[in-house]
């Protein structure tokens, strides 16, 4: 940047951009709680898979480790479809409104906005996995570790993190999708890219399942990654050690991504 | 590039182009607005005018040129700190109350205009706690107006601001766009309104084709671009007064009045008195902005 212009009065210092994210995230999330349909759809979307897919099979259900197993990766699978359809690909339609449009004449750099965004899917996201443990806990045996004292309770909470945490790569993904494509095209683009990672991940069936070679493949996904890290978490499992650098190398790059897409936006494509 | 961007310049635009697949919506554009300055962008439907504002506002990018607002790039966040924009669409979202809105607009500003107040300057003080999607079209559009405002902007961009308004809530608006302009604000207003442009701005640039055709003083652009007509009863055939000082044109009206097309009215009179004519009901429509916009902004042929 240039060096400030010469000007006679001492320009007051701008808002702090935190400030902004905070105030974006507020009107979202209270714009989002007045129409709560689309929100209840998302929040109990994993706990929904969990019943309808995990529950009837008593071999799962009835073991706590595959519980627990089964759980972890639900909870990954609807992170991400959360991240990605939930609020991700939401932007690509949000970008093209005379509002959205209105905000970018607003003095708050385009990262705030983009965070707040971020802010928002993580807590919606965050608010379906509550219902997802419930249901874990009286619907099969993934409880039975914590009530024995063999696992620690810290790890419910830390699991969910890691889930989180794990997923945002997706919401990078989705974000950067939402930003570069017409709506209609990113919701396509969105699912060519999020399904075969997740299957290629091990959030559809379990990684076990998979041939060799696939599962080489499936260990350099940052599903896998998110996947094998929130079952180690809950199940006082182990990951790879360059797991997390497989989830930091996608961050970074669906990161910029996301960031690169957002700068070059100019909102409508057309007139 | 011309020099160095004037830093106390509100807006500066040098060479701006900005092209649509093989369309140029904008070409070699170069303009300056001062501080305390309010100048009317006029043109035809399709000349330029809301690409050059989307410009303005850093919404879009030039596809070449250089553009300062307050000295900087418009698509960096501090640049705009002092820019208030009413665009041409409402855009509010529908389910924020609409002093929800306000305060989430003051939260971008450092000394922004209390609610109450601005609300109760644009007579919204009653529509604090409404959904904005249960405003009615003039209101949506005076939320707009307000939120411009709540930054104490030192430069405000208005798109067609009065599209929709009452004439009550058009002449309240325009007092308050009169007490901006009097604090030492400047304002880029684009209208179909000429009126409006005519009241709230001293001067004007006509665009044609995405590029700058004219600017100057409106008063100067009226006697130099437009065009007057005077209408009399007459025996004499209208051919015959083609010739007479100033006229552009002369023809018959309807009613068996003749019309002279002329390009300064005192002046074609005057020669009508001199040349001994003889008429009766003397009517004079003096030039119009709107008649500049339409000479100015008119495809070349």
């Amino acid at each position: 940047m240039s060096s400030p212009p010469p000007t006679t009065e001492v320009a007051p210092e701008g808002v702090s951009p935190l400030t902004l994210v905070a105030a974006h995230t507020a009107a979202h999330l209270r714009e989002l709680g007045r129409v709560p349909a689309a929100l209840i759809a998302n929040t109990l979307y994993p706990v929904a898979a969990f019943v309808l897919f995990i529950v009837p099979q008593r071999a799962i259900a009835a073991d706590p480790l595959q519980s627990l197993v089964a759980t972890g990766q639900l909870a990954v699978l609807g992170a991400l479809s959360g991240f990605v359809f939930g609020y991700g690909i939401a932007v690509a339609e949000e970008r093209a409104n005379p509002w959205s449009q209105y905000v970018r004449t607003l003095p708050v750099p385009a990262s705030a906005a983009v965070g707040a965004r971020f802010v928002v899917a993580v807590v919606l996201v965050a608010a379906s996995l509550v219902p997802l443990g419930l249901a874990a806990f009286t619907l099969s045996t993934a409880g039975q570790p914590f009530w024995a004292g063999e696992l620690g309770w810290w790890r419910i909470p830390a699991a969910g993190v890691t889930t989180l945490v794990g997923g945002l790569p997706f919401l990078a993904l989705a974000v950067g999708i939402a930003f570069s494509v017409a709506p209609r095209t990113a919701l396509a683009l969105a699912q060519v890219v999020v399904f075969p990672l997740a299957l290629v991940g091990g959030l559809i069936f379990p990684p076990g399942l998979l041939p060799g070679w696939l599962d080489t493949v499936s260990l350099l996904t940052p599903a896998r990654a998110a996947r094998d890290a929130t079952v180690a978490v809950l199940t006082d499992g182990t990951v790879a050690w360059w797991t997390p650098l497989v989830w930091l190398v996608w961050l970074v790059a669906t990161g910029a991504f996301a960031v690169a897409a957002q700068r070059r936006d100019e909102g409508r494509r057309f007139r | 590039m011309q020099g160095a961007a004037r830093a106390d310049a509100p807006l500066q635009l040098d060479g701006v182009g900005r092209r649509f697949g093989d369309h140029w919506a904008v070409r070699d554009a170069s303009l300056t607005i001062t501080p305390g300055e309010s100048v009317a962008l006029l043109g035809p439907n399709g000349a330029g005018k809301s690409t050059l504002v989307a410009l303005a506002c850093g919404l879009r990018r030039p596809t070449q040129g250089d553009i300062r607002l307050f000295g900087r790039d418009p698509r960096q966040a501090g640049a705009r700190r002092w820019l208030g924009v009413v665009p041409q669409a409402n855009a509010l979202p529908e389910m924020l109350r609409v002093g929800e809105v306000v305060e989430l607009v003051a939260r971008h500003h450092r000394d922004p205009v209390p609610t109450a107040e601005l609300l109760d300057g644009i007579d919204l003080a009653g529509a604090r706690r409404t959904f904005c999607g249960a405003l009615s079209g003039g209101q949506r559009r005076r939320v707009m107006v307000a939120l411009a405002l709540v930054g104490r902007p030192r430069l405000l961009v208005l798109d067609e601001p009065t599209t929709g308004m009452d004439a009550e809530s058009r002449e309240a608006l325009w007092q308050r766009l009169a007490d901006h302009h009097a604090a030492g604000g400047a304002m880029l207003l684009t209208s179909h309104h000429v009126e409006e442009a005519e009241r709230l701005c001293r001067t004007a640039i006509v665009l044609r084709r995405g590029t700058v055709a004219e600017r100057g003083p409106i008063a100067a652009l009226k006697q130099r671009y437009g065009t007057a007509t005077v209408t009399l009863d007459t025996p004499v055939r209208p051919e015959r007064l083609g010739d007479l000082a100033a006229v552009r044109h002369a023809g018959a009206t309807g009613r068996g009045r003749v019309e002279l097309v002329t390009s300064d009215a005192d002046e074609t009179v005057r020669a009508l008195v001199r040349a001994g004519v003889d008429f009766a009901h003397l009517q004079i429509n003096r030039a119009s902005l709107t008649d500049v916009v339409a000479t100015l902004g008119a495809e070349e042929p």
